[in-house]
């Protein structure tokens, strides 16, 4: 390559690259010899043959019910002539395909295919698979509705149906996983979500490339803008009310089958902040609870991380008397207070991620063990000093008030992010690292909007329900992140 | 990106700016360079620099919204454009160096006295290069909420109110400033103002309903007013005397605040004014990025911001000492309020000539 | 995203090489100054100073104090590091104590280090001690705290808070020295033998220490200085019922409001009128003497009584400061703000308020008499 042309390649921007998505491959009839080279190999692959009748039944043993399969199959075919099958097959039940794809998702699907002279018909004899509805375990509430999703699409969408008796409210299938072909359904209420977000949303979805797409929380990791940065984007929730009280305010859902919870967006940081069982309260105190989280949030990122830069740069901001006993405790510590710190922060996480892993008796257990004695221990054998052991337990415990477990992962990494910047640079380090922290979140988008909504750019109306839970009488409107055409609450365009 | 700025966050990204490192002397400016009561000088270089916005929004209006570059290249020829351009743009990145290398050498006073500062304004340059890269927009909203992290500082001057004594203000005004009273010691308060004049490398990122000049003005003003609240509190804190010999008298007010579990505050306080400055050598930066995109509409994204970084971070490099750099920035800023004088001016002179031309033209048709 | 890349690598790298930061003060590692002490080492010119600082150990209970002789304080810092272990920083320092020789000669040039030095705070409190400074600091025996810096800090704290001692910290010593209508004040504290006491305040003309104020005279200085907030006075009335009687006033609270009368001649050399007012109220929790509290009219006999005693003293004390050429009620500030500005600076403001007429005007009210029925 030429001088001019490497510096021209290196000022000029590079023509976009155009993806393009795969066309689907065309069909052709099913046919049975082409169904039963799709399945060979398999023990699951179930093939009845009526030989006096002529007909061919396929279908995937663990996906049926026996009830079913005695009712549609076994007991309308066997010692039945063509003309029986004839008057058996014209029922309702039994749907006609003509594309071979869909008859093999259709058994994929729990369905049995019928062979019949050429013709391929299909029924429906899945048993639903999967858990009873209980109350989730990420997401606890004391007080309000205590079911969670569970891992059956169908499941959700009745609990979900349930909940909002509304024609308005609209499902949209889709299909995500080259391999798995997992379901992914798309639902909101039409009028009041906006309709460029829910065709923008379907896009991306179309447009995922992978193998299997296996769950809610790795779905929105595919179709996000930022897919480096540290935040969630997409709001993931367990619960059923949380994911109602979104679709009326105008915001768009999303499901993957056999994940137990469902997203929504658009979303902004503060969304993480706030639970469903705000709205349970009375509202000075779900303020209140608003506003205890945001310290959490504080202390979460910054208690640490101020204990080492004060320990380590800035001793005159302690007053005297809290400074004699925390040179006291330091006394006998061997490592800089950075080191102390992160050590105690890595034991922390390391106990917190145990009790995540282990049953929950054993780590309730281990959380007494770890949390006692080795604080405890660790302070009297001199490896740090007891008021870190505060800091970092009560940053610890702030995390958790977090509603949401994936943001409250992605804060405690940023925390080790600024007590390393504090042990560098003390007070400017901490601060110069939040202000990283901003940089990266003013830049963040969902599905369009700024991830800093209400406060950037700045809505006060929004406000009243974002850092405080107003009072219902204040809150006459949907938040304007969702870009509703339909504004006003209570009012439903016909 | 189609969002355009709303008259909210142009009013913090302007309060912003003007807050820079300058803040930090104001009192003292204000009492060496105005004498006793200053801060009615204050008040009333806070109308002048008002006025000053008020020639902006005349070229806004005169020109329809169109920016400045379309202003100027409709009348003449890119050959003696361009150069003023890269002149301009130059002089910009030594703006934002000087503002950003400054308010880490009055750091290394209070902490960190041997770290390499170079090191240190290294960190502060990466962070103006992750801000530059973004969309104004994105600059705006980070902006926001820097102000939102500096806004409740003003409360502090709560902790002075007890010490705080109306006599000591005197009851004479401008008498007794250190260099006496000339015109060039009121300018070297009206550079604590600097920043504003950047509202007219906005104009292509606004529209009507962004209310422009509503947000610079609102800005302008609450920067005004927060700084006679500081000066208010300074001088019936301290004695004049005392003000006019303390090198930056915010600190001293703030070292004084004593909390149950915290003290010496200053050594808090003082690191948060980072965002300002990081807002302002930014927007310092973005303004030399306007002039050279205008050269080079086609560089590769990023390429360009990398490169004013790298300037500011040369520059900076050589402004070592604290002496020094104070009389570096005053420099640069003291031609930044002529250019903020005399560019709205030019662009005025400019639309009037293209109006008459236009106006001849319809008469020969 | 390339650049991107890269920078955060380069960032990496500089985050490695600032880890080896030679400003870390790791609390246990540095000795923190609690209280420098200055003094003369001995009389004429060229003695030195003689420097004394006191170290706080961590087990609350002692402190190591060194001393040596040096020509400045910065100097002396720099002899006690070869000797401590740790690194001494005065980030934590909270007391000045100047010794009365030094004070007599002026103590400007160690106040200017003191506020130069950006890691002292201005809160600290400023005392001249009439005994040895070396002294006080070096015992450790006080059965009120448990090291002289903890004590004195506390004793002080105590005494400003109800506003029966001017709060003299190095905030209000150099805004006071700077300022030309008003001279500084500082706590005089004496040595006792189980004890530290306050003895008084230092009444200050420029930088030198030159007239003082006694401890019992302590609270009507107060009251001329600013206002009290809860303090405590005693006064021994005269009456003319020819017996010395007591009146003690508790959670005392006062206003004072400076009113210049008159500056006519003022460049004549005329002396100027200046008026104090001072508004007192307080509880009347002790009264030996022969006045029925029970009746109003005696009430008004008493707050009468009050009034003329402390008008009294203030005067008197008025007096010894016009004798000592100081002024730290700051009444030359309110002369300033009265007169123009040409004639201000030309003004000898000490010689004026030397000369000047300057009147009390006490306000006593009794607020209650205690839990008796008067």
């Amino acid at each position: 390559m030429d001088v001019f042309a490497k510096i021209k390649h290196f000022f000029v921007a590079g023509e976009q690259e155009v993806t393009t998505v795969k066309e689907p491959e065309k069909n052709e009839h099913p046919s049975l010899e082409h169904t039963i080279r799709q399945f060979e190999n398999s023990m699951d692959f179930i093939h009845r043959t009526y030989p006096q009748s002529h007909v061919d039944v396929i279908y995937l043993a663990y996906l049926i019910g026996n009830d079913q399969l005695l009712q549609e199959i076994i007991r309308p075919f066997t010692d039945a002539n063509e003309e029986e099958v004839k008057t058996v097959l014209s029922r309702s039940q039994y749907v006609v395909v003509v594309d071979s794809k869909e008859c093999i998702n259709g058994i994929l699907n729990g369905k049995a295919a019928v062979f019949f002279r050429g013709s391929t018909y299909l029924v429906d004899i899945s048993k639903p698979v999967g858990r009873s509805v209980e109350q989730s375990e990420t997401e606890t509430v004391i007080s309000g509705p205590h079911d969670g999703f569970v891992e059956n699409i169908g499941q959700n969408l009745g609990v979900l149906r349930q909940r909002l008796k509304s024609a308005h409210l609209k499902f949209v299938k889709l299909e995500v996983g080259e391999v798995a072909k997992n379901v992914v359904v798309v639902a909101y209420i039409e009028g009041l979500a906006n309709q460029e977000i829910v065709d923008e949303l379907i896009r991306r979805i179309q447009l995922i490339e992978y193998d299997a797409v296996t769950d809610t929380n790795m779905l929105i990791q595919f179709i996000d803008e930022n897919p480096n940065s540290i935040f969630p984007q997409f709001m993931t929730t367990e619960r059923p009310d949380g994911i109602v009280s979104k679709l009326i305010a105008g915001r768009v859902a999303g499901f993957v089958d056999g994940s137990p919870s469902g997203f929504t967006c658009p979303t902004d940081f503060f969304d993480f902040f706030s639970s469903p069982d705000d709205y349970y309260q009375r509202w000075l105190i779900g303020t209140a609870l608003r506003v205890l989280r945001f310290i959490g949030f504080l202390i979460t990122i910054s208690f640490t991380a101020f204990y080492v830069s004060v320990t380590t740069y800035h001793y005159e901001m302690i007053p005297h008397t809290m400074l004699l006993n925390l040179t006291e405790s330091r006394a006998k510590v061997p490592f800089p207070p950075l080191l102390e710190a992160l050590l105690m922060e890595t034991t922390i996480e390391l106990l917190r991620e145990a009790g995540a892993r282990l049953p929950t008796k054993v780590g309730q257990t281990i959380g007494i063990v770890g949390g006692i004695v080795i604080g405890q221990a660790a302070v009297q054998a001199g490896f740090t000093s007891n008021i870190l052991i505060i800091a970092v337990a009560t940053s610890a415990i702030a995390s958790f008030v977090i509603p949401s477990y994936i943001m409250s992962a992605s804060i405690r990494l940023i925390r080790f992010g600024l007590i390393l910047m504090a042990g560098i640079l003390g007070n400017l380090g901490l601060l110069m690292a939040i202000g990283m922290v901003v940089i990266h979140l003013a830049g963040v988008t969902n599905m369009g909007t700024s991830y800093l909504t209400p406060l950037a750019p700045i809505n006060f109306k929004d406000m009243l329900d974002t850092y405080i839970r107003g009072p219902f009488w204040a809150l006459r409107s949907r938040p304007t992140i969702t870009r509703t055409s339909n504004k006003k609450i209570n009012k439903m365009r016909k | 990106m189609n969002e355009k700025l709303s008259a909210f966050h142009i009013a913090t990204l302007i309060y912003m700016i003007e807050n820079n490192i300058v803040l930090f002397a104001l009192p003292r400016l204000v009492a060496e360079n105005m004498g006793t009561n200053g801060w009615v000088g204050y008040i009333i270089l806070a109308l002048v620099s008002t006025c000053n916005i008020l020639l902006y929004w005349a070229v806004y209006r005169m020109g329809k919204g169109r920016s400045m570059f379309d202003i100027l290249e409709k009348s003449l020829s890119k050959w003696i454009l361009y150069p003023v351009y890269v002149g301009l743009a130059m002089f910009y990145i030594l703006v934002a160096a000087f503002v950003g290398k400054n308010f880490f050498l009055i750091f290394q006073m209070i902490s960190f006295q041997t770290s390499n500062v170079t090191f240190i304004f290294l960190l502060f340059c990466v962070m103006v290069y992750f801000l530059l890269i973004k969309h104004v927009y994105n600059i705006s909203k980070a902006a926001t909420v820097f102000a939102f992290l500096t806004w409740w500082t003003l409360l502090l001057t709560s902790y002075q109110a007890r010490e705080w004594k109306l006599v000591r203000l005197t009851s004479y005004f401008f008498e007794d400033p250190a260099g006496g009273q000339v015109l060039h010691n009121w300018a070297e308060v009206y550079t604590s103002f600097i920043g504003y004049e950047l509202c007219i490398f906005l104009f292509p990122y606004v529209n009507k309903k962004s209310k422009l000049f509503k947000g610079v003005l609102y800005g302008h003003l609450l920067t005004a007013l927060a700084q006679v609240i500081v000066l208010l509190t300074a001088f019936g804190f301290f004695s004049f005397q005392q003000l006019q010999s303390l090198l930056y008298p915010i600190i001293d007010m703030l070292d004084f605040i004593e909390m149950p579990f915290i003290n010496r505050v200053e050594n808090l306080v003082f690191v948060i004014f980072v965002f300002g400055n990081l807002v302002s050598t930014t927007m310092f930066s973005f303004a030399s990025l306007s002039m050279i995109k205008r050269i080079f509409p086609k560089t590769r994204p990023k390429r360009l911001e990398f490169f004013i970084v790298l300037g500011v971070f040369i520059v900076g490099f050589y402004s070592r000492y604290l002496s020094q750099s104070e009389y570096q920035l005053r420099r640069v800023l003291f031609t930044e309020i002529g250019i903020a004088f005399i560019l709205p001016m030019l662009l005025i002179l400019v639309l009037l000539f293209q109006k008459l031309r236009e106006r001849m033209n319809s008469h020969e048709h | 995203m390339n650049i991107n890349k890269r920078l955060l690598m380069m960032m990496t790298a500089v985050i490695l090489l600032l880890t080896g930061c030679t400003d870390q003060h790791i609390i246990e590692r540095a000795g923190f100054v609690r209280t420098i002490a200055y003094d003369l080492s001995g009389e004429g010119e060229n003695t030195k100073l003689r420097v004394t600082v006191s170290i706080p150990k961590s087990n609350h209970e002692d402190a190591i104090v060194y001393s040596t002789m040096a020509e400045s304080g910065k100097k002396a810092k720099m002899i006690f590091n070869r000797h401590n272990n740790r690194r001494l920083v005065n980030g934590q320092l909270r007391q000045v104590v100047f010794g009365e020789r030094l004070a007599r000669r002026g103590v400007w040039s160690n106040m200017d280090t003191l506020t130069r030095d950006p890691s002292i705070g201005s809160r600290l409190h400023i005392i001249v001690s009439e005994s040895d400074p070396h002294h006080i600091l070096i015992r450790n025996d006080y059965p009120q705290g448990p090291t002289a810096g903890e004590y004195i800090d506390t004793l002080i704290r105590t005494e400003a808070k109800a506003g029966e001692i001017p709060d003299t910290s190095l905030y209000t010593f150099t805004r006071d020295y700077y300022d030309d209508g008003i001279d500084p004040v500082a706590t005089i504290l004496k040595e006792e033998k189980e004890s530290l006491s306050v003895d008084g305040i230092a009444l200050f003309k420029n930088d030198q220490y030159v007239g003082k104020i006694e401890a019992e005279d302590r609270m009507f200085f107060a009251l001329l200085h600013h206002g009290v907030r809860a303090g405590d006075l005693n006064v021994s009335i005269q009456s003319e019922r020819d017996l010395e009687e007591q009146a003690t006033l508790e959670y005392l609270s006062s206003k004072r409001k400076i009113k210049v009368l008159s500056t006519r001649g003022i460049r004549e050399g005329r002396p100027i009128q200046v008026a104090l007012r001072i508004k007192l109220s307080g509880s009347l929790l002790e009264y030996i003497g022969e006045l029925d509290m029970k009746k109003p009219s005696d009430q008004r006999k008493l707050e009468a009584e009050l009034e003329q005693t402390i008008n009294r003293k203030c005067q008197k004390l008025i007096d010894h400061m016009q004798e000592k050429k100081s002024d730290p009620m700051g009444i030359g500030q309110y002369v300033r703000n009265s007169i123009p500005h040409s004639v201000w600076k030309q003004l000898k403001w000490e010689e004026v308020f030397s000369k000047a007429d300057i009147s009390v005007h006490v306000d006593v009210k009794i607020r209650d008499y205690g839990k008796m029925l008067h």
